[in-house]
């Protein structure tokens, strides 16, 4: 792709979604917005690969907005993270985009698409806007207008639940963005600045002071609550049970994973947290050992199958968390390679329940009895999913876990590496009844036949990626420990 | 100490804000009030970022021969900005507790809560 057109992607991938969302609320024919959404999320994942690819080879891409040099105006700055990022989100769209047709159409039927795909593309923009701009106040404004999309996407589902989930999503949601703000204010206070790149070397011989303290801990609540890291997780499991199908896939693969991007940025680039003794690293290595217990503990008494998914999720961060919180640079790669990985794998999970939900009408575990004769693809892909989920070799959640557990036992934790041991047992525990269900029990009820090709397709089309990495993890863990080895450098 | 104290009013003012907003989110249990509590937080979030832009002696931000210092007027538009997310985030809660009182004939969350509970 010529370099002309290159610089122009960061800002197209933020301004398409946009205008697309503006259109989608004036266009009445939902099947056409449905097209003009899936047309600017292909795009955007074919921009995102020119970009991953291009970074990869070491271009960094900045673009100034309107022309005003950096550390004034607000820039653009795609590196690898950044492209990295963008690529796991755009992947995530343009599958829940694909599958959202045929499950809207069952899930929301009697309501107008056109808002809720307008809703959806703002949330794209929103989170785009996050990867990739390097002004900590945009930051947070991307982070709002994705978060605040996102509600509203919960609240579309017709089950009164997801109203009051929203809601207590929105709650928590906004204190969280609102802590995340006044660490924002008590930086630009130190520094006098916004912008990442300008604001680290000046923050350097303040690290340590209060207000860079203060800074550090608001920041660090305010995202942690974003990214419902245990025990700040009370918002997660409700919107999750009980958003739309196609949304809940979507917010499972995102939401959470750009907090953990924001925080692994500032920790690294700004805070310096590698070589500058912070405390939040330790506080999170404590909080994600209890995530991937209690979490993987929770998950396995639901009965309500996308709660057990969400509770499940509530473990998984905490196994990125745990990356993160080392602070080293095997830890860090290892944390990036699971949002990559973790997003994959749930979204596959959340969109093979959505299948379900489609035939069954529900999503609980008397619902799974007997599947494996009913339908049969979603029944082997909610296996794909378990085993991934559990790290079973050729599965890219093996990968995860293995340079997890190298990360950590280079550091000679080894209460730590049995923690992550454990937690796969439990995943074994809680997936296991899901298996059990659907293949060891038997019922009458119900006639066979799968979900419609659209969404049984993406979702082995996510899984197929999911095992791509596992068979083939080089491309993904050396982009990941080269951002890793920046990061800390 | 005192004098530290009292030099610091304004910013007193934040901190007393936030803690009530926080704490009317935490101790209601109307819907409605609770986004009171959140708006209050909000605010003095905004109040706090207004009150660092001004610089001692300085003027408006507009630039004429006879003035020299000026208050910094960047802490002011990101506000603006702040404010707008705010007021979206509100309707939307708003939007949210209207439906949920339709359905539930409820704003209680204890009510709200129990009900969801005799559904299980």
């Amino acid at each position: 792709m010529n370099d002309a057109l290159l610089l122009q992607l960061p800002v197209l991938l933020v301004v398409l979604p946009l205008l697309g969302a503006a259109l989608g609320l004036l266009v009445r024919d939902d099947r056409l917005v449905w097209r003009m959404v899936l047309v600017v999320s292909v795009a955007a994942f074919v921009f995102s690969v020119a970009l991953f690819v291009r970074t990869g080879e070491g271009l960094v891409l900045e673009y100034a907005i309107g022309g005003w040099a950096p550390p004034w105006g607000i820039a653009y700055k795609v590196a690898q993270i950044n492209a990295l990022m963008v690529l796991m989100l755009s992947t995530v769209f343009l599958g829940g985009v694909v599958y959202a047709r045929r499950s809207f159409d069952k899930e929301l039927c009697g309501r107008r698409l056109g808002p809720v795909y307008s809703a959806l593309l703002i949330c794209q923009s929103g989170f785009f806007g996050v990867a990739m701009t390097d002004d900590l106040f945009n930051i947070f404004v991307f982070l709002e207008m994705a978060s605040i999309a996102g509600y509203a996407l919960v609240a579309s589902a017709r089950a009164p639940r997801a109203l009051t989930a929203a809601y207590r999503y929105l709650l928590m949601g906004t204190t969280g963005a609102a802590l995340f703000l006044l660490g924002i204010g008590y930086l630009y206070l130190v520094t006098g600045t916004l912008n990442l790149s300008d604001m680290a070397p000046r923050l350097q011989p303040l690290l340590g002071s209060p207000a860079v303290l203060a800074a550090l801990g608001f920041i660090g609540v305010g995202l942690l609550l974003k990214a419902a890291l245990f025990p700040l997780h009370l918002w997660l499991p409700n919107a999750y049970a009980h958003a739309p199908s196609a949304i809940a896939a979507v917010l499972s693969g995102t939401s959470t994973k750009v907090a953990l991007y924001v925080l692994i940025r500032l920790l690294f680039e700004v805070f310096d947290a590698a070589s500058f003794p912070a405390a939040l690293p330790d506080i999170m290595l404590v909080l994600a050992p209890a995530a991937i217990v209690a979490g993987s503990g929770l998950a396995f008494f639901q009965h309500q199958v996308k709660r057990m998914m969400a509770y499940s999720s509530v473990a998984q961060i905490g196994y990125i968390a745990l990356g993160i919180g080392l602070a080293t640079q095997a830890g860090v790669a290892a944390g990036l390679i699971h949002v990559f990985n973790h997003a994959i794998i749930k979204v596959s999970l959340f969109m093979a329940l959505g299948c379900i939900a489609y035939r069954a009408g529900g999503c609980s575990l008397s619902d799974l009895a007997g599947l494996s004769k009913r339908m049969p693809w979603t029944a082997a892909a909610i296996v794909a999913g378990v085993v991934s989920l559990v790290g079973i070799p050729l599965t890219s959640g093996f990968v995860s876990k293995w340079y997890l557990v190298s990360a950590v036992l280079e550091m000679n934790l080894w209460l730590l590496a049995f923690v992550i041991l454990a937690g796969s047992l439990l995943s074994v525990a809680y997936g296991w009844r899901l298996v059990e269900a659907a293949y060891f029990r038997q019922s009458e009820a119900g006639e066979a036949g799968e979900a419609p090709p659209a969404m049984l397709l993406t979702t082995w089309a996510l899984i197929a990626v999911n095992f791509f990495v596992g068979v083939n993890p080089s491309w993904l863990t050396r982009a990941c420990l080269d951002i890793a080895e920046t990061l800390l450098r | 100490m005192i004098e530290n104290l009292l030099q610091g009013y304004h910013h007193l003012a934040v901190v007393f804000l936030m803690m009530t907003g926080i704490y009317i989110m935490i101790a209601y249990d109307n819907l409605v009030k609770k986004l009171i509590g959140l708006n209050l937080f909000q605010v003095s979030i905004f109040i706090f970022f207004i009150l660092m832009g001004k610089v001692g002696g300085g003027s408006a931000p507009i630039l004429t021969p006879e003035v020299t210092v000026y208050s910094n007027p960047l802490p002011h538009v990101l506000i603006l900005t702040a404010i707008v997310v705010a007021v979206a985030s509100t309707a939307l809660g708003l939007a949210l507790a209207i439906r949920i009182s339709r359905v539930y004939g409820s704003l209680d969350e204890r009510l709200i809560g129990d009900l969801e509970y005799e559904d299980d």
